[in-house]
C-alpha cells in the first residue's frame, strides 16, 4: 500500500517548523470505526490518528473514550480519540482524530489487509476451478506429490560426493534414465486419467484445466527446456524451427538435474518421437527418389523448419548424387530459414560436400491463396504444418501444392495419427493445439484426380504421410 | 575580428600618433642638437636661436598633449592641430634665415626637411597639405625674391628654386603614396567586411544546423530536407491543424520498472524506442513528446498529408507488429511477454513551437485531441490498437473500400476521464496481411463476404470471417473416448 506522505497531521510540536510526518495511508473503504453501535466510513489512517466521515458534526474538542476500529468485519482494536478538527464535506462531515494515550496498530491493519486479499484471490481461484472434475483433480495431486518427491530424490544425489568424475558422470546417466523414465510414465499415466475424468467436450473447460495443471505442476514440468519452450512459444508460435532441434538434438540438457530428468522424459514421449522418426522417413523418400532417378531433381520443403531430413539426405548421397538435386526451402519464419541454411552449409563443408539450397521466406496463408507462381517440382513434402489447418484448410493447401507438381511428381502431407493418445498431456504440457487424422480423413481430404495415393507412417505409427503420386 | 574605421578617422588617427612621436623626448632631444649648429655658425645668434627651437618644441610638446585628449575632435580640427608643429618648425626657420641675412645658409635646407617629412606618413587631407605646403614655402620665397630682386644673387633664387623642386617632388611622391595607401586602406576594408560577413555567414549556419539537429529528432529526414530547402515553413505562430494523434505505451511498465534488472531496462527501453520512432519517422510522423516510456506523435503537420489518418493506422499496425516479431529479444530482457497498447485519435490541436527562446523550444501539438489518444490508449487491449470511431468515418467518407482489408472490432462504451460528456465509440484495428488471404470459393453465411485465412489464438489455421465469429469447419482434437 502506498502511503501518503504529504500528511495532514497535527503538528505535535505546535510549531511551523519541517517535521518527520507519519505515514498516511487510505482505508480503500475497508475500515470502519464503531462508536456508540453506530459505524462510520474511515477515510485514512496513520500512527497517531485518523479521518472518519459521519453524517452528524461533531464539535471539535470532543472525546470519544471507546472506538471499535473494524477491519470488514473483523475487529482490530479499540482505542479512545479526541476529535481536533471538522470538515464539511458533500456527504456529512470530514473528523480529524487524534488517538489518545495510544497508537494506531497501522501494521496490524496493514497485515490484515494482504491476508483477507490472499484469501479472498483464493477463494475467487477455487471457485474457478470447482467445476473441475473430482478424480481430475485427485490425479494432478497424485502427479504434483510423484513430482516433488522426485525431485527432492534428484536433489539429494546432488548432494552426495563421488570418489572421482567417472563414477559421478555414470551414476549421474543412471540416475537421469531411471528417474525420466518413471516420470514418462506417469505422465502419461496422470495425463490419461485427467483425459477420462473428462466426460464431456467442454474447450472452455479444458481451458480450465490446462491452467490449472500447469498452476500445479508447471514450477516441475517447466525445468524442462523443450516443455518451456513449447509452452511459451516466443517465437510467437509453437513448433518453431528451434524446438524442432531441441527434439532432433534430443541431449537431454537442462539447467539444473531434475530438469535434465524432466528433459528426458518429455522427450521420450511418442511425439517427439515421431518428430524425429518423421525426419529419417522423409529422408529415405527424397534418396529413393534420386536413386530411381537419373535426371535433375527439385524438391520443395512447405515450412522446413531446420530441416533435418536435408541434413541426414547430405550426409548419404554422393556428390554426384547431389549436384542433380535442387533443395527449394520454403519458412514464413526467416530466422528458420537462415538456421537451416547455416547447418546444413556447415556440415556440408564438413563433409567437403556441396548442395544446392534455396530459400523462399513467404507467408503460409499468402501460399495458401496465390500459389508459388510457375514452379514446378518432382517432390513437395510438408511434415509438420498440416497439423495446424483444419480440413477445409488442409484440402485447399493440398490442390494448391498440387499444381506445382511435374507430370510424376509426388506430394507427401505428414500429419499426425488421430490414434495418437497423448494430446490431451500435449495439450496439458505443451499448450500445443494439433488436428490428428487418421487414414479415413487423409483419404478424404486428399484425394485429387488423376493421382493414386498411399497412407504411410513412421515407425511408431504416431506420424501418418499420405503420398499422392501424379499418373503419368 | 577586423574592425575598419572610415578612412577619415583612420587618418586622423595616425596624423595624431605622428605628430604625438614628433613631440617625444627623444625627436626633441635631436632637434636641440642643431643648437649646437647655431653655436659653431652663429655663436652671436646662440642665445636667441634657442629661445626660437625652444618655442618650437614647447609649441609641439603642448599640441602632443593636446592631441593625447580623448575627447573625440572632428578630423578637420584634428589636421588643423597637427598642421601647427609644421608651422611652427617652418616659421623658426624662416625667422633664423631672416636673422641670419645670409643668401648662402643652408638653414633652408630645414624647410626642405619640414617639407619633406610634412609629404612622407602624414595623412593630411589633400586640402590641408596643400595648405601647409603653401604657408612653408610662401615666407621663404618671399625672403628669397626681395633677395634677389634686391642683390641680384643668383644663389638666392636657386635656393628657392630648389626648395619648390623639392616640394614638387614630395608632392608627387606624396600623391603616388596617398593612392597606394588609399588600395591598401580599401583592401584591408575589403577584407575586414568580407570577415563580417562569413561570421554573419557561419552564425546563421551554425544556429540552422542546430536547429535541424534539433528538429531531426522529431522529424523524418524528408520532412527536414523540406524545411531546409524552404519548401515547407514552420512558423513562429502557432496555428490550428486537424491531426491524427498517435500514442504508444508500455502494459504493466510502472510494475516492471520498479523491479526490472537495470541493464535490461535500459536495454529494453533503447530497443523499444528505437523500434517505435523509427516507425513514426518512416511515417512522417511528428515526434511530439515523450511521457515515461509513452511516445505521442501525430500526423499532418507540419506537412498537410491527405493519408494522414490512414499513415497513423499503418504505423500503428507496424509498430505491433515489430514487437511480435521481436518478441524473443523483448520478453527475454522484460522477464514475461512484453506488450504494449496504441490509442488514436483524430482532431483539431494548437501546432506549433512551444517553449522559451532562451532554453528549450519543441513542435508540439496541444489540445483535446491529444489527451484524448491518451485515454484511447488506456482502453486498448494489451498488444491492440485502439481506435475512435470518427476516424473510421472520416476514411469510409474518402475511400468506402479501404477499411475491406482490416479487421475492426467494437470496444463498447468506455467512460474517458476529461470525456465523460462525449459519446466517443472505440474500437480496435488490425490489418489483414493482404488481400490474398481471401479465399475465392469460401463465403462467410451471414453475407460478409469471402472468407480469409487465417489464424485462431490456438495456433490453428482455419477459414473465417473478417466482420463476424463464423468459422468454417474448427477443428480441435476430439475426445474420442467421451461422451
Amino acid at each position: 500500500m502506498d502511503a501518503k506522505k504529504t500528511a495532514h497531521h497535527e503538528n505535535l510540536l505546535g510549531t511551523n517548523s519541517l517535521i518527520v510526518r507519519q505515514n498516511r495511508f487510505d482505508s480503500e473503504g475497508t475500515l470502519h470505526a464503531e462508536i456508540a453501535g453506530k459505524k462510520y466510513k474511515i477515510i485514512n489512517y496513520s500512527l497517531f490518528g485518523m479521518g472518519m466521515l459521519t453524517e452528524e458534526e461533531l464539535e471539535p474538542n470532543t472525546f470519544l473514550e471507546s472506538v471499535t476500529i473494524l477491519h470488514g468485519s473483523q475487529h482490530v482494536v479499540d482505542l479512545g480519540f479526541e476529535v481536533k478538527r471538522v470538515k464539511k464535506a458533500d456527504h456529512g462531515y470530514e473528523v480529524g482524530l487524534e488517538v489518545i494515550n495510544n497508537t494506531v496498530p497501522v501494521e496490524t491493519i496493514m497485515r490484515l489487509k494482504d491476508f483477507n486479499s490472499l484469501v479472498s484471490n483464493l477463494e475467487e481461484k477455487n471457485n474457478f476451478y470447482k467445476n473441475l472434475p473430482a478424480a481430475f483433480k485427485i490425479a494432478l495431486v497424485e502427479l504434483s506429490t510423484k513430482l516433488e518427491s522426485f525431485e527432492r530424490y534428484v536433489k539429494s544425489f546432488s548432494e552426495k560426493e563421488f570418489s572421482n568424475s567417472r563414477e559421478y558422470h555414470e551414476s549421474r546417466e543412471s540416475l537421469i534414465e531411471v528417474v525420466s523414465r518413471q516420470i514418462n510414465f506417469d505422465l502419461l499415466a496422470a495425463s490419461e486419467k485427467m483425459k477420462q475424468s473428462f466426460t464431456i467436450h467442454d474447450p472452455d473447460l479444458f481451458k480450465t484445466a490446462f491452467a490449472y495443471y500447469r498452476e500445479q505442476v508447471g514450477r516441475y514440468l517447466f525445468q524442462s527446456p523443450f516443455t518451456k519452450r513449447s509452452y511459451e512459444k516466443p517465437r510467437g508460435y509453437a513448433g518453431d524451427f528451434l524446438m524442432m532441434s531441441q527434439i532432433y538434438a534430443n541431449d537431454g540438457f537442462a539447467p539444473s538435474l531434475f530438469g535434465s530428468c524432466m528433459e528426458r522424459a518429455v522427450q521420450e514421449f511418442g511425439e517427439p518421437g515421431a518428430v524425429r522418426n518423421r525426419s529419417h522417413y522423409l529422408s529415405e523418400k527424397i534418396i529413393a527418389e534420386v536413386k530411381s532417378n537419373k535426371g535433375p531433381l527439385k524438391f520443395l520443403s512447405v515450412a522446413c523448419g531446420p530441416a533435418e531430413e536435408v541434413r541426414i539426405v547430405l550426409n548419404r548421397l554422393s556428390q554426384e548424387e547431389l549436384d542433380r538435386c535442387e533443395f527449394n526451402l520454403l519458412d514464413q519464419d526467416e530466422q528458420a530459414l537462415q538456421y537451416a541454411q547455416k547447418i546444413i552449409q556447415e556440415d556440408a563443408f564438413k563433409l567437403g560436400k556441396k548442395i544446392k539450397l534455396n530459400l523462399l521466406n513467404r507467408g503460409i496463408k499468402e501460399i495458401l491463396i496465390s500459389g508459388l507462381g510457375f514452379s514446378k517440382f518432382d517432390v513437395v513434402y510438408s511434415s509438420g504444418l498440416f497439423d495446424y489447418f483444419t480440413d477445409p484448410v488442409a484440402s485447399k493447401a493440398c490442390k494448391v501444392l498440387h499444381k506445382h507438381l511435374n507430370s510424376k511428381g509426388k506430394l507427401i502431407i505428414g500429419n499426425f495419427n488421430i490414434t495418437t493418445t497423448n494430446w490431451f498431456g500435449m495439450l496439458a504440457l505443451f499448450d500445443w493445439s494439433l488436428i490428428l487424422r487418421g487414414d479415413a480423413d487423409l483419404k478424404r481430404l486428399f484425394t485429387v484426380d488423376g493421382t493414386s495415393m498411399a497412407i504411410e507412417s513412421e515407425e511408431n505409427n504416431i506420424n501418418l504421410f499420405c503420398v499422392v503420386s501424379n499418373n503419368a | 575580428m577586423i574592425s575598419i574605421d572610415t578612412l577619415a578617422k583612420e587618418n586622423s588617427k595616425n596624423l595624431k600618433s605622428f605628430v604625438i612621436t614628433l613631440g617625444s623626448y627623444y625627436t626633441v632631444s635631436l632637434y636641440f642638437l642643431f643648437s649646437i649648429v647655431d653655436y659653431v655658425f652663429y655663436p652671436d645668434f646662440f642665445t636667441e636661436f634657442l629661445v626660437v627651437r625652444a618655442l618650437v618644441v614647447a609649441t609641439v610638446i603642448t599640441i602632443g598633449h593636446l592631441l593625447k585628449q580623448p575627447d573625440e575632435k572632428s578630423a578637420t580640427l584634428t589636421q588643423f592641430i597637427c598642421s601647427i608643429p609644421f608651422v611652427a618648425c617652418a616659421a623658426s626657420i624662416d625667422y633664423m634665415i631672416f636673422r641670419i641675412n645670409d643668401p648662402f645658409t643652408s638653414y633652408w635646407a630645414g624647410l626642405a626637411i619640414v617639407i619633406a617629412a610634412l609629404s612622407v606618413g602624414f595623412t593630411f587631407s589633400w586640402r590641408f597639405y596643400l595648405t601647409n605646403i603653401l604657408i612653408l614655402v610662401v615666407p621663404f620665397a618671399a625672403m628669397s625674391l626681395s633677395h634677389f630682386l634686391g642683390n641680384q644673387d643668383i644663389n638666392t633664387f636657386m635656393n628657392l628654386i630648389f626648395l619648390l623642386s623639392i616640394t614638387t617632388v614630395c608632392v608627387t611622391g606624396r600623391w603616388f603614396y596617398q593612392k597606394l595607401s588609399l588600395s591598401e586602406y580599401n583592401n584591408r576594408k575589403q577584407l575586414a567586411e568580407e570577415v563580417v560577413s562569413r561570421n554573419k555567414i557561419i552564425e546563421i549556419k551554425t544556429q540552422e544546423t542546430v536547429r535541424l539537429n534539433a528538429l531531426s529528432k522529431q522529424f523524418s529526414p524528408q520532412i527536414v530536407q523540406s524545411i531546409q530547402a524552404g519548401k515547407i515553413s514552420l512558423s513562429s505562430k502557432i496555428h490550428k491543424s486537424e491531426i491524427c494523434a498517435i500514442f504508444v505505451d508500455i502494459k504493466d511498465s510502472t510494475i516492471k520498472f520498479s523491479t526490472l534488472d537495470r541493464d535490461n531496462l535500459q536495454r529494453i527501453i533503447a530497443v523499444y524506442m528505437e523500434d517505435v520512432m523509427s516507425i513514426f519517422l518512416k511515417y512522417d510522423i511528428t515526434i511530439d513528446k515523450f511521457l515515461g516510456d509513452g511516445v505521442m506523435g501525430f500526423t499532418n503537420d507540419p506537412v498537410a498529408q491527405s493519408d494522414y489518418l490512414e499513415r497513423a493506422i499503418l504505423a500503428a499496425i507496424e509498430i505491433k507488429s515489430r514487437i511480435s516479431l521481436k518478441q524473443e529479444l523483448y520478453s527475454s530482457l522484460w522477464g514475461s511477454p512484453f506488450e504494449v497498447r496504441i490509442g488514436l485519435s483524430s482532431g483539431v490541436a494548437s501546432v506549433g513551437f512551444y517553449g522559451s527562446d532562451l532554453h528549450v523550444k519543441s513542435y508540439t501539438a496541444i489540445g483535446k485531441v491529444i489527451n484524448l489518444a491518451s485515454r484511447v490508449n488506456g482502453i486498448a487491449p494489451p498488444n491492440e490498437i485502439a481506435i475512435t470511431g470518427d476516424i473510421l468515418t472520416k476514411i469510409k467518407e474518402k475511400n468506402e473500400q479501404y477499411l475491406r482489408d482490416y479487421r475492426l472490432t467494437e470496444l463498447g462504451h468506455h467512460d474517458l476521464k476529461g470525456f465523460e460528456k462525449e459519446k466517443i465509440d472505440l474500437f480496435s484495428i488490425d490489418k489483414l496481411e493482404s488481400p490474398a488471404q481471401l479465399t475465392d470459393d469460401e463465403n462467410c453465411p451471414h453475407g460478409h463476404g469471402p472468407l480469409m485465412i487465417d489464424q485462431l489464438n490456438n495456433g490453428i489455421y482455419a477459414m473465417k470471417c473478417r466482420y463476424c465469429d463464423y468459422v468454417l469447419d474448427e477443428s480441435l482434437p476430439k475426445l474420442k473416448d467421451v461422451g
